[in-house]
């Protein structure tokens, strides 16, 4: 079973490489490390909206490391490494289905979580924040004029139907959008002065800055 | 833009929340737009609600201050509000010198469990307050409509045809915040009521600007 790192690791943009795989399949710790927490991370964002309970996430996440170090370090092992990423979540997707199927569990879709899971175990998203980042979001929120900011609350806090609360305050989804954009944007700068130079996270070395590929409209 | 932003707004598809997964787990800009959006939003769920914590936390966090005044600092609009509104126009001297006054007090200051509602303003319908009938105070945040802030404001609850159920003057929140009431329910009827606010340039003014409505309905369940 492995353990995700208690302390936070600051993550240059990565790219994986044969190097990267290489350690990795070696057992390097501050490689495994790193593969735990930028890909822990990840799942856990994937994870919350199909999932609610804490320990089922945590049993999808244990078990999607396990199966993709046992790939890695098999005969073979993964041969692009540049794919690491896809192949992460295509093990995450069908460690899911399997306990969908076990479980025999209906697959909610984007907007209706898992109602089901059940709440047991403290709250998934709270392994996504700490005092930091609650302070420069008081910070951000805290800049925003009334009307974005009871906004932002009627959204996120009280969790009402997103057209209801745009026709309510007379915006369109747009507007939301651009919103929580800016909001974002002003977090992470925050964020990057409060981290000052960009740390890696370890000598993972050789790691080539990940091209931009996005897919963003 | 937007991807990230759609994604944690839950505005994709399944199918292309699906697409967009396997590719943001495989490029490393996307994997930090979204995370940073959900450690926003999953941080602003968290920072939002605080403020209304904030109102139903009875400790007072200034324990130097004296008796009585621990009631009204640190200026917890919403304690002075419940403590006008639960002996109406008493007088503070009355509350200390009557004893059951004294243990009704007693009861409002211990820490007790308040839901929380947010009002808007009355262009939107009435919003209903649901509480139990054990329910003894309930938080309102009170949404801000006007740019302009007043060093107190008349508070006013009063039930449908204008009959006024309590009153208070209370002490503006200060700019860019919203004004946090504490209203006690246990002696009020099921139905419909509107908290009317209007601000004071000072606690003793007779005139009051900025009048503005919440309108809500009050729903009490048995437990």
């Amino acid at each position: 079973m492995l353990a995700l790192p208690a302390r936070r690791v600051a993550l240059e943009l990565q790219g994986f490489d044969a190097a990267y795989l290489e350690r990795l399949r070696s057992g390097h710790p501050e490689t495994e490390q790193h593969f735990v927490t930028y890909f822990g991370r990840l799942i856990l964002i994937k994870l919350r909206c199909r999932l609610r309970s804490w320990p089922q996430i945590e049993d999808v996440r244990q078990e999607t490391f396990l199966r993709v170090l046992r790939k890695v370090r098999s005969p073979g092992g993964i041969r692009d490494p540049t794919r690491l990423g896809a192949f992460v979540v295509s093990v995450c997707n069908n460690v899911l289905l399997e306990q969908w199927h076990t479980q025999d569990r209906y697959r909610p879709t984007a907007d209706e979580p898992d109602a089901r899971a059940g709440t047991t175990g403290p709250d998934p998203e709270a392994n996504l924040i700490t005092e930091e980042t609650k302070a420069m979001v008081r910070r951000v929120i805290g800049e925003l004029k009334d009307r974005d900011r009871d906004l932002l609350r009627a959204v996120f806090l009280e969790e009402r139907d997103k057209d209801e609360v745009c026709a309510e305050f007379g915006v369109d989804r747009g507007y939301l959008r651009v919103l929580l954009h800016r909001a974002i944007n002003r977090f992470r700068e925050l964020y990057l002065e409060r981290q000052g130079p960009t740390v890696r996270a370890a000598s993972i070395g050789g790691g080539r800055r990940a091209s931009r590929r996005s897919a963003e409209s | 833009m937007g991807a990230a932003e759609r994604y944690v707004l839950g505005e994709l598809t399944e199918e292309d929340r699906t697409r967009y997964e396997e590719h943001f787990f495989d490029c490393a800009q996307c994997a930090e737009n979204v995370r940073s959006a959900a450690v926003f939003v999953a941080s602003a769920k968290n920072v939002l609600g605080e403020d209304i914590k904030e109102r139903v936390d009875m400790r007072a966090s200034d324990r130097t201050r004296p008796g009585w005044l621990a009631l009204f600092w640190p200026a917890p609009a919403g304690a002075v509000a419940a403590l006008f509104l639960l002996v109406g126009v008493a007088g503070y001297q009355s509350v200390f010198v009557v004893p059951d006054l004294r243990r009704e007090l007693a009861r409002a200051e211990a820490p007790q469990a308040a839901p929380r509602y947010f009002l808007p303003e009355s262009r939107s319908g009435p919003r209903v307050v649901e509480v139990s009938s054990a329910t003894r105070i309930v938080g309102l945040t009170l949404s801000k409509s006007s740019a302009r802030t007043f060093p107190y404001y008349r508070c006013e609850v009063r039930a449908l045809g204008g009959r006024m159920v309590s009153s208070a003057v209370v002490p503006g929140p200060g700019p860019r915040r919203e004004l946090e009431i504490l209203l006690p329910v246990s002696g009020m009827e099921p139905g419909q009521y509107e908290l009317h606010l209007a601000g004071l340039e000072s606690a003793s003014s007779a005139v009051a600007s900025d009048l503005v409505r919440y309108p809500f309905t009050l729903q009490i369940a048995e437990e």
